[in-house]
């Protein structure tokens, strides 16, 4: 009966927050167990009052900072003044960029975004076929949620109760691999999407020493992140707040591009972006005690495991059926919901390391950013680049086969995660 | 009937500038913090679970915002292929349902806050009482409950014809 009050209330379109509160006031109701509803309060205070989840809106405030101060355009150009003699250099560039951008913004929405805003035009202006341009784009954006820092892997991390170090170090083998991946791919479609003609029509024309200072200082941002987490001096959190003020120096200061009056514009988007995964995580812990109540988690752990017993079927069933959630519903809001469901029979029954399986689920999850019918990437890349979402659609399918041998690289070999 | 939209527009403005001001100040006290260890040897013992409470405070006020500014996601896939007419029925009934979710948090909230057993807990690392804190839960249920009410009242508006 709750189940089919969270689905009637999904397909009416109500907020998944929302969905997740409705299921369990419904559930409060049938039962007439009130204990649940006094309850509510305290489970939701306790629920975000965590240190490693600040980690989440200084991450979002970082990549608003760095792209109202256009430290994002420095380093896209420090990157670019030293590819100039590569074949389909603005190709690289483009993904060496969102590389960089990666191991800053932990978000795939955020940087596809900017990207699209910032190379796609870049990218037609120098001859290249505007879809391919985006295609480019959308997909690298996945690298946000896999290169650290990762907002998926911080939100992960503090469900499963497993170290947020841990899970950045993890993302960085399967990250490199895509990223090869997509470099292959991109450049073996480039010769046949590129007039070439045009080539170098949007070449910048300043020297190259001018361009790469500028984005050898911002590179000191991912730096503090990435170099302050392995060297112990900051935990995931501190980093974020260190490299704000990195960002703060360098935009506001330094480069004199982020004025005073755009701070709470900043702040705002900030907040709103912050506050549909916050309320989230808080809705979900809410939902969790209905389903510990039910045990839920127990009777998908009898049906898994009487499929079978093998510890890689397992992640392999889990996987398709994650791609087919990750159609659906977003990215985020499945691994809320569903973390605290498989977990449990993953490391309980299989014997499963959380890591890998975080990465394998995590990584699963945010493919759904480039399928439709519910793709948010492809949505946000297809709008801001102009191209239609059919068409883009089906250019970035090299890529989602790409990410899917990833995902199966780290179910297959589970050194992809633990690499030092 | 236009108190609603009015008293939802003011309760924003108060919200947003909160919501600044909650940012501004655990950024700073999490930077204070670490310079505090690195600099002078003695970091603030109630730097990490002051940050965390003030956490809560934002996603509270950012949800009450989020709520007015209709920015939560939902699966709109179905609903997005009804007829239109059926779509503001549809629009009208996820507003009250809501609203009634959040009138029930309400006097959950206010229960829990009022209830003498939350006047034992304490803030660990400083000692001060904790429940004080806790007040921003009903007042989260009531201002987003206003701006929930002011979007029930305009999706009954558009229902009956009388678009403004």
């Amino acid at each position: 009966m709750t189940g089919g009050v969270f689905l009637a209330l999904m397909l009416i379109g109500m907020p998944i927050a929302f969905v997740l509160i409705g299921a369990t006031l419904a559930f409060v109701a049938i039962t007439g167990n009130t204990a649940i509803l006094s309850a509510i309060p305290q489970i939701a205070f306790g629920s975000v009052e965590n240190f490693d989840l600040l980690a989440i809106p200084l991450f979002v405030l970082l990549g608003e900072i760095m792209n109202e101060s256009g430290l994002t355009r420095r380093i896209i150009l420090a990157v670019r003044v030293w590819l100039t003699r590569l074949p389909h250099n603005l190709v690289i560039v483009n993904l060496i960029s969102n590389l960089a951008l990666a191991a800053i913004m932990g978000s795939a929405t955020a940087q596809m975004a900017v990207m699209s805003r910032v190379v796609v035009p870049e990218m037609e202006r120098d001859g290249y076929k505007r879809g391919y341009a985006a295609s480019i784009t959308a997909s690298a954006g996945l690298l946000g949620p896999i290169i650290p820092p990762s907002m998926v892997f911080i939100i992960y991390g503090v469900i499963a109760q497993v170290s947020i170090a841990d899970m950045f170090t993890a993302g960085i083998m399967p990250g490199l691999m895509l990223f090869v991946l997509m470099v292959a791919i991109a450049m073996w479609q480039a010769g046949r999407n590129h007039d070439p003609k045009a080539e170098g029509a949007g070449l910048p024309d300043i020297p190259r020493w001018k361009a790469t200072l500028p984005g050898l200082a911002t590179m000191l941002i991912p730096l503090t992140i990435v170099g302050g987490i392995s060297a112990g001096v900051f935990t995931p959190t501190e980093s974020a707040a260190a490299a704000i003020v990195v960002a703060l120096v360098f935009g506001g200061l330094m480069f004199r591009e982020l004025p005073f009056a755009s701070i709470p514009r900043i702040i705002d988007r900030t907040v709103s972006n912050s506050a549909i995964v916050l309320f989230l995580i808080m809705a979900a812990k809410v939902f969790g005690w209905v389903l510990t109540y039910n045990q839920v988690p127990q009777a998908v752990a009898a049906f898994i495991t009487s499929l079978s017993d093998d510890p890689t079927v397992f992640m392999l069933l889990i996987m398709l059926a994650l791609t087919g959630v990750g159609m659906f519903l977003d990215g985020i809001a499945a691994l809320i919901i569903l973390t605290p469901i498989l977990l449990p029979v993953a490391v309980g029954q299989y014997g499963i390391d959380p890591v890998q399986f975080g990465v394998m689920m995590s990584l699963t999850l945010v493919l759904g950013l480039l399928t439709p019918p519910v793709g948010t990437g492809l949505y946000i890349a297809a709008a801001l680049s102009n191209v239609p979402i059919l068409q883009l659609s089906r250019l970035v399918m090299p890529y989602v086969v790409a990410t899917v041998l990833v995902i199966l690289a780290t179910i297959f070999i589970p050194w992809m995660v633990h690499p030092f | 009937m236009k108190l609603l939209p009015a008293l939802s527009g003011g309760l924003v403005r108060l919200e947003r500038w909160a919501s600044r001001a909650l940012v501004v100040l655990f950024v700073g006290l999490i930077v204070v913090n670490v310079a505090m260890r690195y600099l002078a040897g003695s970091p603030l013992v109630f730097a990490e679970e002051l940050a965390a409470i003030l956490l809560v405070w934002l996603t509270l006020v950012a949800v009450s915002i989020s709520v007015r500014d209709k920015a939560q996601i939902g699966v709109t896939l179905m609903v997005e292929q009804l007829p239109r007419q059926v779509r503001q029925w549809i629009e009208a009934l996820v507003w009250a349902l809501i609203a009634g979710m959040l009138a029930l948090l309400l006097k959950a909230g206010i229960g829990w806050v009022t209830s003498p057993s939350v006047g034992f807990e304490q803030v660990i690392t400083t000692g001060w009482q904790k429940w004080p804190f806790f007040v921003i839960f009903p007042i989260f249920c009531a201002t987003a409950l206003v701006h929930v009410l002011a979007h029930l009242r305009d999706a009954i508006v558009k229902l009956s014809g009388r678009l403004e």
